[in-house]
């Protein structure tokens, strides 16, 4: 008679979808916790480099679209963490818990918000680059065995493909632009390329991705997505007239398979894991600023509420 | 008003453009709390509000291009600071969280009562305009209301926050009330609820009652503004956060973006 791990995996290899309140392995529920909250943590960071431009944006479409875009990156951090609260509510832990680890070093966040974004033209490359390369990755984890996770990513990938569309709108517009419009695009696309080329991970899958891809939660390696983005935005950089900063890249042409230049895997490694980016620190205290410095409004939030159930009033 | 006259239009445009600028001012300053807000519901919130704001005054600025002034982003990317008349407090700064609340809501209270009054002046464009607006608005005045309340009752230190804040802002109302433009701006209509003393009375009142039901001071009713109410010729502060709004169209003006 199979155990109750072998009876779950079985489960999973026929197609079964997970619900939270269904029983779970201690090793899948940590690894969904692990998956769910870096990425919820991931979309709340992301806010901070496009935020920058918001008040700089050159036309008011495109301020009040940036502003709408980054709302939707912050709710989908809120709806992201409300999935790993649930899951991370049998060890006790929730929002508050949550949030502090990225500030205590105890999430990772992804390797692209601890970079610069040092012009207009950047805040466009990340909707057109960083954007399109969440879709491939979140298109797979549509599949996903959590039911839960796979439901909330269809909204989420119909709202990242507003963004993609909104920064090819801005890259467009800076390609067909003047002498400085055009090199503050090149320069930007140089600047996230490589970034681009680590974002997916290793070649190599580490043995929490490895287990992610047996329990069904991811359903493609690392190399495979990579492929599929640059196979995607090869052409389209092209078609802009830029250059990819690779002068190596070129495609086999009997697999079809991309070569590719290695990023610097050991920096972007130490970026993301020692929170070591150029732009970290300053991410984080924005962070810190907001969590930590407004605590005292959600402690009146909780002090408020509860007085005015004691009192059975109305605020 | 199907043909309004020539000095009927130089009010009108006088009324409008100190609400665009001032909504303009509020959704810009607004889109600075993006992801710093105590939580992340909140900052869903304040983004969608400042977001509200800022397509207000795009539809005021149009309003303005039917009456003969350029185009919205014209008005917005190379109007000379001169040109401007927001009230001070639109502008203003903010690192306080307090702050921003207390400014808020007494904003949202006045923008309730101006509304009100402009839509006493027979002009279908801006009868519609304010019509759409109110829609959204009725929810930002009920939302910092909340949090007013909120932070009133939230414990003795968000209450002497709460203290604070309204003691700074308190200095900073004054020209909120006032047009901008010549009197005429507001008398040629039979409407004396545009009167800058009508609105200011409205705005007490409201205010008054609202703190002595949250147990907070009121400071006294807002002093009457200078001649100078939303000038800002002399202005140090305007200049440079319109340079900085500015920096990135200014690569390339007739430039696509």
């Amino acid at each position: 008679m199979k155990n109750s791990l072998e009876a779950f995996v079985d489960r999973i290899e026929l197609g079964e979808k997970v619900e939270a309140t269904d029983w779970m392995p201690d090793e899948y529920r940590m690894l969904l916790i692990k998956q769910i909250h870096m990425h919820g943590i991931s979309e709340v960071m992301g806010a901070y480099p496009e935020r920058e431009w918001v008040s700089r944006a050159p036309t008011i479409q495109r301020k009040l679209a940036l502003n709408a875009k980054i709302q939707d990156e912050i709710g989908h951090g809120q709806m992201l963490l409300r999935l790993a609260e649930d899951l991370s509510s049998v060890y006790g832990r929730g929002r508050e818990d949550l949030m502090n680890d990225v500030l205590e070093g105890r999430v990772k966040f992804h390797n692209v918000f601890h970079l610069e974004a040092p012009t207009w033209a950047d805040a466009g490359v990340i909707g057109f680059l960083v954007d399109g390369g969440a879709i491939i990755t979140q298109a797979m984890l549509l599949n996903s065995s959590y039911a839960p996770y796979a439901r909330m990513l269809k909204r989420i990938v119909a709202e990242e493909s507003f963004h993609m569309q909104l920064g090819e709108s801005e890259v467009l517009a800076l390609a067909s632009g003047n002498d400085a419009q055009r090199q503050m695009l090149q320069e930007a696309i140089s600047r996230w390329w490589p970034a681009m080329m680590f974002f997916f991970g290793p070649r190599t899958m580490g043995p929490s991705a490895q287990r992610m891809m047996y329990f069904r939660i991811r359903t493609l390696d690392n190399e495979e997505l990579r492929q599929r983005f640059i196979n995607r935005y090869v052409p389209r950089i092209r078609a802009l007239g830029m250059t990819i900063p690779d002068s190596d890249l070129r495609q086999d042409p009997s697999s079809g398979r991309w070569i590719y230049t290695d990023p610097d895997w050991d920096w972007f490694s130490r970026v993301v894991h020692n929170n070591d980016g150029p732009m970290s620190g300053a991410r984080l205290a924005l962070r810190r600023q907001a969590h930590d410095g407004l605590s005292w409004a959600r402690q009146a939030n909780l002090y408020a509420t509860s007085e005015q159930s004691r009192q059975g009033g109305v605020l | 008003m199907k043909h309004p006259t020539t000095i009927q239009i130089t009010a009108l445009k006088s009324l409008i453009l100190a609400m665009a600028d001032d909504e303009w001012m509020m959704g810009d300053r607004g889109a600075t709390w993006l992801a710093l807000t105590p939580d992340l519901e909140e900052d869903l919130a304040m983004s969608s509000i400042s977001q509200d704001e800022i397509g207000h005054a795009a539809l005021l600025y149009t309003l303005l291009e039917e009456l003969g002034e350029p185009g919205a982003d014209t008005m917005v990317y190379e109007r000379g600071p001169e040109n401007w008349h927001h009230a001070v407090i639109a502008q203003h700064p903010t690192h306080s969280w307090a702050e921003w609340v207390v400014r808020r809501y007494c904003y949202e209270v006045f923008d309730d009562i101006r509304r009100k009054a402009l839509a006493r002046i027979p002009y279908p464009p801006l009868i519609a305009s304010l019509k759409k607006m109110d829609a959204e608005e009725s929810y930002h005045l009920l939302h910092f209301r909340s949090l007013m309340s909120m932070l009133a009752r939230g414990g003795p230190l968000s209450r002497s926050y709460v203290d604070t804040a309204i003691l700074a802002d308190w200095p900073l109302l004054a020209d909120l009330f006032e047009w901008g433009g010549r009197d005429e701006a507001w008398v040629l209509w039979d409407a004396g609820q545009l009167a800058p003393s009508a609105m200011r009375s409205a705005f007490d009142l409201v205010v008054q009652r609202d703190l002595i039901a949250w147990e907070l001071e009121w400071p006294g009713p807002v002093r009457v503004a200078d001649r100078a109410a939303r000038h800002h010729d002399n202005s140090k502060t305007l200049p440079e956060l319109l340079q900085h709004m500015r920096e990135v169209r200014h690569i390339a003006l007739a430039g696509n973006w």
